[in-house]
C-alpha cells in the first residue's frame, strides 16, 4: 500500500478515535456491556452448578464456552456487519464524493471508517475473554499459539470478505433504504442461529448443522474450543463436514475450511465491492447529492 | 506541452434511469462546451436543467453515456480516477463532508491528508484558510453549533487545502449573508488571480455570475443554450441599452440630430421622456446629451437601462436567446 | 381531538414507510424469530439441568424461556423507542418542524409508539404462535385472557414511561449520540435480574433483592403464571405482582411525561431543539 494510503487509514482512524473517546459514557457503557453480557452467560451456567454437564468434545466449561463464542461474535460482528452500514453512512452523508475526489482508492475510506467498529468490537472479544477469566471461572489453555493465530487470522479474513460482499450490495444491487440482505442472512440469521455461540451446534436439528456449515464461524469456534478448553478433545469429529471427510483431523479440517473460505471470500468482496463503486459512477448514485 | 483548454466536453450525453421504471431521463443532451486555462466559467440554469450533472461528467464522478472529452488532458472515461484526483469540489449542501464531532480545525486537518497535502504544508494552509474564510474564532467550536452559511465556509476551505488546478464550486454562496458571500467572491477571484485556479461555477444568482464569470453557460433541459462572455450574451440579445431622459419635448431637429448618430437605434418622446436605444451607453451618453444641450433642450434626468444576465437568462431560457 | 389525528398521522407515516419497503418487515419478522430461536436452543440445551429450579413454572425450561425472550423482546423495542425517535429526527432535521405545532413531538413519539406497539404485537405473537405450535413451547390450555392482556399492556406502559424518561436525557444530559445510559441501566438490570434467560432462584441471595426493584421481574413472573400455569387473579402472586405493575405503569408514565416535557421546556429556553442553523 502506498505511503498515502497508510498516512489516510491513520487520520481516519485517528478521526474514529476522537469520535469515541468523545463519548465517554459510551466508552463506560461499551465496557460494562461486555462485563454485563459475560455475567449473563455466567448466571445462566449456573443451572449447570453440580451437575455432569459435558459439551464434548468442548470440556465441561459453559463459560469458557460461551466466552469463547463472545469472543468470535465481537470479532465478526465489526468485519461481517461493519462494512455495510459504513458505506451507507458516506453514501447518506454525501461524502462518496468527496472521497472520490481524492488520490486514495476506493477501500480505504471505508477501511477507514470501519477503525471505529474495530475500536468497539475487538476490545471487547479480549475483554470478554479476560472477564470470563478473572471473574466467572473461564479457563483456557494455550498450548497451541500459533494455531490459535492462524485461526484468528482466517476468522478475520474469512468474516471481513463476506462483509465486503455485504458492502458491495449497497451499490452493486442498490440496498439502500432497505435491510442489506447479504447481512441479514449471514449474521442475523445463519450466525446467530447456527454459528455455536452459546451452545454447540450439536443441539441443533440436522439441517440446521448442515447450514452452519456454510459460515465460517462454526470452524473457527470448533477449533478455538478443541484447543483452549481444558478437556477439549482434538479428535472426535461432530460437524457434518467433519463427519463426511472423517479421514481428516477435525481441527486440520477446520483450518483448512477457514484457508479456503477467505481465498473465496475476500477477493470476491473486493471484486464486487469495485464493481459496485463503478456501476454506481456509471449511474449518478455514488452519494445522494444531486 | 501547456494545456489551453482545461476541459473539453464533445458531444456529452447522460441518461439517469428513473426508480421502478424502464424510462430513462435526459440530463445532458449532446453537450459541448470548452473551458480555457485560469477561467473563471460560470453555469447557469433553472433546477435540474443539467448543471450538476455536467459538472460530475468534467469531475469524473459520473460517466457519460455518449460523447467525448478531457479534464485537465485526462480522459474522462480511460483516466477518471487522474480526474478525481486533480480536480476539487465544493457540495451545494453544507454539511456534506463537515463531522459534527470534530472541531472545524479537527475536519480541516482530516481532509488535508485525505486529500493528500504534503505534510510539512498542512498547518500552515489549515492557518492560511481558517483566516482567509473568518473561522479562526470558530477553530476549536463544533459544526453543529455554528451557523450554516460558517459551515458553508469550513466546506469552502476544506475544497481549497489543496490547490488543485480545477475547483468545482456548486452554488458555493448558497445559505450565506450577504458579507460571508462578498467574501467567497473575493476568494474565488484571489485564487483565480493568484493561483492560476480554473473555477467553474454555478449558481442561482445572476449578479454572482456576472461579477464573477468572464464566460457563462446557459443550460436548460440538458442543453447548453447560450455560452459565450456576458458582454457578447448581451449584444446576442438583439435588446439595446437604453437611455430614458427626462427633459422638455425636443426640437425635430434635435431629434433628427440624435438619430443621425451612428449607434442609435431608436429615439422616442412620450410623457416627458426621452428613451433612446443604442448599441453601447458607456461611449455614446455624452455625446447625446451635449446634442440635447446644444438645441436648447432643458434636461431634468438621466437614467440607463443595460439588458442584465438576467434578461438575457429569462430571455434564453423563454425561447428568445441565440 | 387534533391531538389523537396528528398521533394517528405520524403511525400512518409510519406505516407507509414500511409499505414502500415491504422487505422490511419480512426480515424484521425473521430476526424476531431468530432471536427467539437461538434462546430456544440455549433452553433445549441446559433444559435437564434446569428443571430443578423451575418447579414453580412446572419445570419447562424451554416454554419459560422462549415467553420470557418473546415479552422481552416486545418490551425492548418499546424502551428505546422514544429516545430512537429523537434522536433520528434531530439528525434529520426534523425535530423543530414538529415542534412548531402544538403537539408536534409528542404527537410524532406517541404515533411512533402506537405503529410498534401494534407491529410488535403481530410479530411477537406469531413468533409465540409458531413456538407454541411447531416447537412443543407449552402454554396453559385454560389461559386467562383478562390478566394476560392486563400484564401486558402494564408492561408495555411501564417500558413506554422508562423510554421518556430516557427520551428527556436527550436534552437534560445533551446526549445526542451513541446509548442513552438510562434505558440502557434499565435494559442491563432487566436482563440480568428479572429472570428472562434463568429462573431468579439460581441468582446468589445475596442479590436477589435487587430483582425486586425491576418491573420486568413482576411482568415475567406474572406473565409466566398467566401463561404457563393458567393462573388468573385468583392467585395472590398473580394479583400483587398485577398491582405492582399497574403502579410502575403509572408511575414510570406520569414521571416520563413530566422530565420529558420539562426537558423540551429547557431545550426550548436554551439552545432550541433543533440544530443550529
Amino acid at each position: 500500500m502506498r505511503f498515502r494510503e497508510w498516512d489516510s487509514l491513520k487520520m481516519f482512524s485517528k478521526r474514529e478515535l476522537i469520535i469515541w473517546l468523545s463519548y465517554k459514557m459510551n466508552a463506560l457503557m461499551w465496557v460494562l456491556d461486555t462485563l454485563f453480557t459475560t455475567i449473563i452467560f455466567f448466571t445462566l451456567s449456573l443451572v449447570t452448578r453440580g451437575s455432569d454437564i459435558s459439551f464434548f468434545p468442548y470440556g465441561s466449561n459453559y463459560v469458557s464456552f460461551v466466552v469463547l463464542g463472545l469472543f468470535v461474535h465481537f470479532i465478526s460482528y465489526t468485519n461481517l456487519g461493519d462494512p455495510f452500514p459504513r458505506v451507507s453512512r458516506i453514501y447518506w452523508g454525501g461524502t462518496m464524493d468527496l472521497y472520490m475526489l481524492s488520490p486514495l482508492s476506493y477501500f480505504t475510506p471505508m477501511l477507514g471508517i470501519m477503525f471505529r467498529g474495530v475500536i468497539d468490537d475487538y476490545p471487547r472479544s479480549i475483554l470478554a475473554l479476560l472477564f470470563g477469566w478473572l471473574f466467572f471461572g473461564a479457563v483456557f489453555t494455550f498450548s497451541s499459539p500459533f494455531l490459535l493465530l492462524i485461526i484468528l487470522i482466517l476468522i478475520l479474513l474469512s468474516t471481513f470478505g463476506i462483509g465486503m460482499i455485504s458492502a458491495s450490495s449497497f451499490y452493486l444491487f442498490d440496498f439502500k433504504q432497505q435491510v442489506e440482505p447479504v447481512k441479514f442472512i449471514f449474521q442475523d440469521v445463519i450466525i446467530a442461529l447456527t454459528a455455536g455461540y452459546y451452545y454447540p451446534i450439536t443441539v441443533l436439528p440436522y439441517p440446521l448443522q448442515v447450514l452452519g456449515g456454510l459460515i465460517p464461524h462454526t470452524y473457527a469456534l470448533d477449533a478455538l474450543r478443541r484447543l483452549m478448553i481444558p478437556g477439549g478433545d482434538a479428535l472426535t469429529p461432530v460437524l457434518p463436514l467433519q463427519l463426511a471427510l472423517s479421514g481428516l483431523s477435525p481441527v486440520t479440517l477446520d483450518i483448512l475450511v477457514l484457508a479456503v473460505m477467505s481465498a473465496v471470500f475476500l477477493p470476491l468482496g473486493w471484486f464486487m465491492y469495485v464493481k459496485g463503486i463503478e456501476k454506481a459512477r456509471r449511474e449518478g448514485t455514488l452519494t445522494r447529492w444531486q | 506541452m501547456a494545456i489551453e483548454n482545461v476541459i473539453e466536453m464533445r458531444n456529452i450525453t447522460k441518461r439517469y434511469k428513473i426508480r421502478k421504471s424502464r424510462e430513462r431521463f435526459t440530463a445532458l443532451d449532446d453537450v459541448s462546451l470548452s473551458i480555457r486555462k485560469g477561467e473563471i466559467f460560470g453555469l447557469l440554469g433553472s433546477n435540474g436543467a443539467g448543471k450538476t450533472t455536467l459538472i460530475k461528467v468534467m469531475s469524473g464522478l459520473l460517466q457519460a453515456d455518449e460523447g467525448t472529452g478531457e479534464t485537465l488532458g485526462y480522459d474522462i472515461y480511460k483516466d477518471h480516477k487522474k480526474i478525481r484526483a486533480t480536480v476539487s469540489l465544493v457540495a451545494p449542501t453544507a454539511d456534506v463532508g463537515t463531522d459534527n464531532n470534530l472541531t472545524v480545525r479537527q475536519n480541516l486537518e482530516f481532509w488535508a491528508v485525505v486529500y493528500d497535502l504534503e505534510r510539512e504544508k498542512r498547518e500552515e494552509r489549515i492557518d492560511e484558510m481558517l483566516d482567509f474564510l473568518e473561522l479562526r474564532q470558530y477553530e476549536n467550536h463544533w459544526p453543529m453549533s455554528i451557523s450554516a452559511g460558517n459551515r458553508q465556509k469550513l466546506a469552502i476551505a476544506r475544497s481549497l487545502l489543496v490547490k488543485n488546478p480545477v475547483v468545482f464550486l456548486d452554488e458555493p454562496t448558497v445559505k450565506l449573508d450577504a458579507k460571508s458571500a462578498a467574501a467567497v467572491r473575493e476568494l474565488v477571484k484571489k485564487i483565480n488571480l493568484e493561483f492560476g485556479i480554473t473555477v467553474i461555477m454555478t449558481t442561482h444568482y445572476i449578479y454572482e455570475a456576472e461579477e464573477l464569470c468572464e464566460r457563462v453557460a446557459i443550460m436548460h433541459k440538458g442543453k447548453i443554450v447560450s455560452c459565450d462572455t456576458v458582454a457578447n450574451l448581451r449584444r446576442n440579445l438583439q435588446r439595446y441599452d437604453e437611455i430614458v431622459i427626462t427633459c422638455d419635448q425636443p426640437t425635430t431637429e434635435a431629434l433628427n440630430a440624435i438619430t443621425a448618430i451612428p449607434v442609435i437605434v431608436s429615439c422616442e418622446y412620450a410623457d416627458g421622456k426621452l428613451t433612446v436605444g443604442l448599441e453601447n451607453i458607456r461611449s455614446n451618453l455624452l455625446e447625446i446629451l451635449k446634442v440635447l444641450r446644444g438645441h436648447g433642450v432643458s434636461i431634468t434626468e438621466v437614467a440607463t437601462n443595460e439588458p442584465t444576465l438576467e434578461d438575457i437568462f429569462v430571455d434564453t431560457i423563454s425561447g428568445g436567446g441565440v | 381531538m387534533m391531538f389523537i389525528k396528528s398521533t394517528l398521522s405520524f403511525a400512518k407515516l409510519e406505516y407507509r414507510a414500511l409499505r414502500f419497503y415491504p422487505s422490511n418487515f419480512f426480515l424484521s419478522v425473521i430476526q424476531s424469530f431468530v432471536t427467539a430461536g437461538m434462546w430456544f436452543f440455549v433452553s433445549m440445551f441446559l433444559k435437564d439441568y434446569a428443571a430443578a429450579s423451575l418447579s414453580g413454572y412446572g419445570g419447562d425450561f424451554v416454554s419459560y424461556m422462549v415467553i420470557g425472550v418473546v415479552f422481552f423482546q416486545n418490551s425492548a423495542a418499546i424502551l428505546t423507542l422514544p429516545f430512537g425517535s429523537i434522536n433520528t429526527a434531530f439528525w434529520d432535521k426534523r425535530l423543530e418542524v414538529y415542534n412548531s405545532s402544538s403537539y408536534g413531538i409528542w404527537a410524532f413519539i406517541s404515533g411512533r409508539f402506537l405503529w410498534t406497539f401494534f407491529y410488535q404485537l403481530v410479530i411477537q405473537a406469531a413468533v409465540l404462535i409458531v413456538a407454541v405450535l411447531m416447537v412443543g413451547v407449552k402454554v396453559s390450555a385454560e389461559l386467562p385472557v383478562l390478566p394476560l392482556i392486563a400484564f401486558y399492556l402494564c408492561f408495555i406502559f411501564t417500558c413506554f414511561g422508562f423510554g421518556l424518561i430516557g427520551a428527556s436525557n436527550f436534552f437534560t444530559l445533551e446526549v445526542k449520540q451513541g446509548r442513552e445510559p438510562f434505558t440502557w441501566l434499565v435494559d442491563v438490570l432487566a436482563r440480568i435480574f428479572s429472570g428472562i434467560y434463568y429462573p431468579l432462584a439460581i441468582l446468589p441471595i445475596g442479590i436477589q433483592f435487587i430483582s425486586r426493584l425491576i418491573p420486568h421481574t413482576y411482568a415475567m413472573e406474572g406473565l409466566r403464571l398467566v401463561m404457563l400455569n393458567g393462573q388468573g387473579l385468583e392467585n395472590a402472586t398473580v394479583r400483587n405482582d398485577l398491582l405492582v405493575m399497574l403502579g410502575f405503569a403509572v408511575f414510570s408514565m406520569l414521571i416520563g411525561i413530566w422530565l420529558l416535557h420539562r426537558a423540551l421546556q429547557r431545550a426550548h429556553k436554551g439552545n432550541g431543539v433543533g440544530m443550529v442553523v
